[in-house]
């Protein structure tokens, strides 16, 4: 693993967070760009940032315009790399598709069940939205015009960066099929490629949600590049194929689901980085969406050994939030951290301690992929299992 | 190399003699018969240590051994150990007796040593510690005067092993319990006479009967250095309670080991570990608390402890489960309070639950058999292929 030293890679994770569930519950959520054309709906639990200017639009307007203020700032902090949340993608399209006529076809809208109108909140008694709306997905789902505004805005933005982007995760529709997937776009504005989760439990399958079959790296100046959306996260098969396939940077637009304990992240994204020795930044959604809250730690992370404490942990996302915006102030975007990734120092490390050079092939070669096929057909008890 | 001379071959003959008539199993069971197997000693109260489940009872049942808790619950003890050279069979056999027992006193049916649970029986051999006085193992493999660590546990292994196996059958036998040995550094087959040497976990059922051995599939740095060879499979063994297996420390930095056994159908896992560096709680963090997330299983991590031939062992033996069935959420059932000091750990594990969260979790409905079919069958290869070639 022999090689010149190289210069740190500078990048950003930039959190949002919608604001809190209880922070004006319901009675303050506000619909950000609540059109009346199918499939355009957006809501958005709001704190006071959107709250404040809740109408037709003016929370849409205030949301993009705080993104991308901070996407500038994390340019002007030098960041090559800059990631958004899980969902993110979704809550892009459909904001920027509000006032436009870029709704899904009546045919389109009704093969994936996504809202029509004003969103989860139409219909219902303010006060029940978080008992009432369960099935959030639903609303997030892009179609192809929505999807298609959602690229151009975030290849237009990859170009104002000179840097690469990955602008969140989305899930969109085609046809009666639904995926969630991210994209890596160039400093050129290129979709450099597209990654869809290739992991689905029963629940996710049962709302319309289908599997990718491959996982991609993207080779790059900066680095080879993997994307892990949603779920992905928790099944280590994944991040070992992008790095055995390459990749030095996993980078994980995240979703959780609160109650939050801090040890979920750990048993994703942060263990797959040590038994891998990658980088990764996974950059999480905060708040009130759909009914439903979400928390995760927006985080940039190495292998122990190459961070302060050895914690794994890359910077803390507090305080370098502060160093760039006021971004926290608004109730819309949580912190953002921007980190430098030390090739050199992991190259380091990798000479010293190469967990993937003592791989056992004679033990994976016995047993995968025919372990995985007999266990599937024994409806997932383990092989032999009485 | 040259052939020994007859000098040499008539001290290793001697050697060798002395160390069968020292591994003796007879003094083992000698010592061992002179015991007592009550479940605490006259007139003392049982010794707690380390942290308890919350919700054990204050004082362990009489009775350990039985499986009085159904087929569905187990208690189950990591024993986190100090690494000695022990001077005879006996002197190995009391320290194994007395740490079983505080296990055994807390009412555990399934005991887990940690790795290199083995390694204190090096101390048969005459002079062994002024051999090891400036030893270092953690810088090469060389243990001075031109003697490799290899040619020591190639030379002790099968003497080791009576001691070893006598000791651990005996206590499995003598209390009606399980008994996962921790590891020793083995021949790997000693008809085969090959010299190759393995580090081996046995599992001993109640009766003294060994259930199988384990191999450790993947080795540390350090061990490639000895010289050892790394296993190939993964075995899963059956008990009243479900599947359990033993890979061996290193093993549980690889997710494909937790993985496979699991799809073999092991519900508890159990991990024997001697780490050679300073505690600290996130490199910990690295081995078996991740792998018992990912796969779903019980799992229980005992870990040797101590200064040896140059070598500083810590960590903090525990007994992990998936987040949701702990108490506090966080996946820790019970853990050592000391990365460093000897004690005994002990929780209990429900298999009913384990079976309902998988089912809730639906882990594995998430399987892509497709991308495996994609990927598994030659990205291993091609990647470390090369690697070998630059």
């Amino acid at each position: 693993m022999a090689g010149s030293a190289r210069a740190p890679v500078r990048v950003a994770a930039v959190g949002w967070q919608l604001g809190a569930r209880g922070e004006g519950e319901a009675a303050a959520a506000a619909e950000v760009g609540a059109g009346t054309e199918a499939g355009t709906g957006v809501w958005i639990g709001a704190g006071a940032g959107v709250g404040a200017e809740a109408g037709p639009n003016a929370g849409a307007g205030t949301l993009r315009k705080e993104i991308e203020a901070r996407l500038l700032a994390v340019k002007e902090a030098g960041a090559r790399l800059v990631v958004l949340p899980g969902y993110a993608g979704s809550i892009l399209a459909k904001v920027l598709a509000a006032g436009k006529d870029l709704a899904g076809t009546n045919d389109e809208v009704e093969a994936t069940g996504a809202s029509v109108g004003q969103g989860p909140t139409s219909g219902r008694a303010q006060g029940q939205v978080h008992a009432a709306a369960v099935e959030p997905i639903r609303d997030l789902v892009v179609f192809p015009a929505q999807e298609k505004a959602y690229l151009a805005w975030a290849s237009d933005w990859a170009r104002r960066l000179r840097g690469f982007l990955v602008p969140g995760s989305v899930l969109v529709a085609e046809g009666k099929t639904i995926y969630h997937q991210a994209y890596l776009l160039s400093p050129g504005g290129e979709v450099l490629g597209r990654q869809r989760q290739t992991h689905l439990r029963a629940a996710e399958r049962a709302r319309g949600l289908a599997a990718g079959e491959e996982l991609l790296v993207f080779p790059t100046e900066i680095g080879s590049i993997g994307l892990v959306v949603g779920g992905d996260a928790w099944y280590p098969e994944v991040s070992r194929i992008l790095t055995l396939q390459g990749a030095d940077i996993l980078v994980a637009p995240l979703t959780l689901l609160t109650p939050y304990p801090k040890e979920r992240q750990w048993a994703g994204m942060w263990q797959e980085v040590q038994q891998n020795q990658t980088f990764a930044i996974e950059c999480g959604l905060e708040g009130c969406l759909g009914g439903l809250e979400f928390h995760a730690q927006t985080a940039v992370m190495a292998p122990c050994e190459m961070t302060p404490g050895q914690t794994g942990y890359l910077g803390d996302p507090a305080l370098i939030s502060g160093q760039i915006t006021a971004g926290r102030q608004t109730g819309i975007l949580g912190p953002t951290l921007i980190c430098d990734l030390d090739f050199s120092a992991r190259q380091e490390l990798i000479a010293n301690y190469d967990i993937l050079s003592l791989l056992n092939l004679d033990l994976y070669r016995r047993y995968f992929p025919g372990l995985y096929r007999l266990v599937l057909r024994n409806g997932g008890e383990g092989a032999g299992h009485e | 190399m040259s052939s020994p001379s007859l000098k040499e071959r008539l001290t290793l003959a001697l050697l060798r003699g002395l160390l069968h008539w020292k591994s003796s199993p007879a003094r083992v069971r000698r010592y061992l018969s002179r015991q007592s197997y009550l479940p605490g000693p006259k007139g003392q109260e049982p010794k707690w240590d380390g942290v308890r489940e919350p919700g054990l009872p204050e004082r362990p049942g009489a009775g350990a051994g039985q499986a009085g808790r159904g087929a569905n619950r187990i208690r189950v003890a990591a024993v986190q150990m100090r690494l000695e050279l022990a001077k005879s069979a006996e002197d190995y056999a009391a320290k194994i007796y007395a740490l079983t027992r505080q296990a055994v006193e807390q009412g555990a049916q399934l005991v887990a040593f940690p790795e290199d649970s083995g390694t204190g029986l090096l101390g048969l051999i005459p002079g062994i510690e002024e051999m090891a006085a400036g030893a270092n193992l953690g810088s090469s493999g060389d243990i001075g005067g031109g003697l490799q660590v290899k040619d020591v546990f190639a030379l002790s292994a099968p003497f080791v092993e009576r001691v070893y196996t006598t000791t651990f059958s005996e206590l499995a036998r003598r209390w009606g319990i399980y008994i996962a040995t921790g590891s020793a550094i083995l021949l790997r087959d000693q008809k085969a006479q090959d010299g190759q040497i393995v580090n081996r976990a046995y599992f001993f059922g109640p009766k003294g009967e060994v259930l199988g051995t384990q191999d450790k599939c993947h080795l540390f740095p350090m061990e490639c250095g000895w010289g050892l060879t790394p296993g190939n499979d993964i075995k899963a063994f059956p008990t009243p309670w479900g599947k359990v297996a033993i890979p061996i420390c290193m093993d549980a930095t690889y997710f494909e080991t937790f993985r496979i056994a699991s799809l073999l159908g092991a519900d508890i896992v159990i991990i024997p570990s001697a780490n050679p560096e300073a505690y600290n709680f996130w490199r910990e963090l690295r081995g078996i608390w991740p792998r018992v997330q990912e796969s779903e299983v019980y799992g229980i991590n005992s870990f040797m402890v101590g200064e040896f031939l140059g070598l500083t062992l810590t960590g903090r033996s525990g007994i992990f489960a998936p987040m949701e069935l702990t108490p506090g959420g966080d996946g820790v059932l019970a853990r050592a309070q000391s990365p460093t000091e000897e004690t005994v750990v002990v929780a209990d594990l429900d298999m009913t639950a384990l079976r309902r969260h998988r089912v809730k979790s639906g882990l594995r409905t998430g399987f892509n058999q497709a991308l495996y079919e994609r990927y598994f069958s030659d990205l291993y290869r091609s990647y470390l292929e090369r690697r070998s070639t630059g």
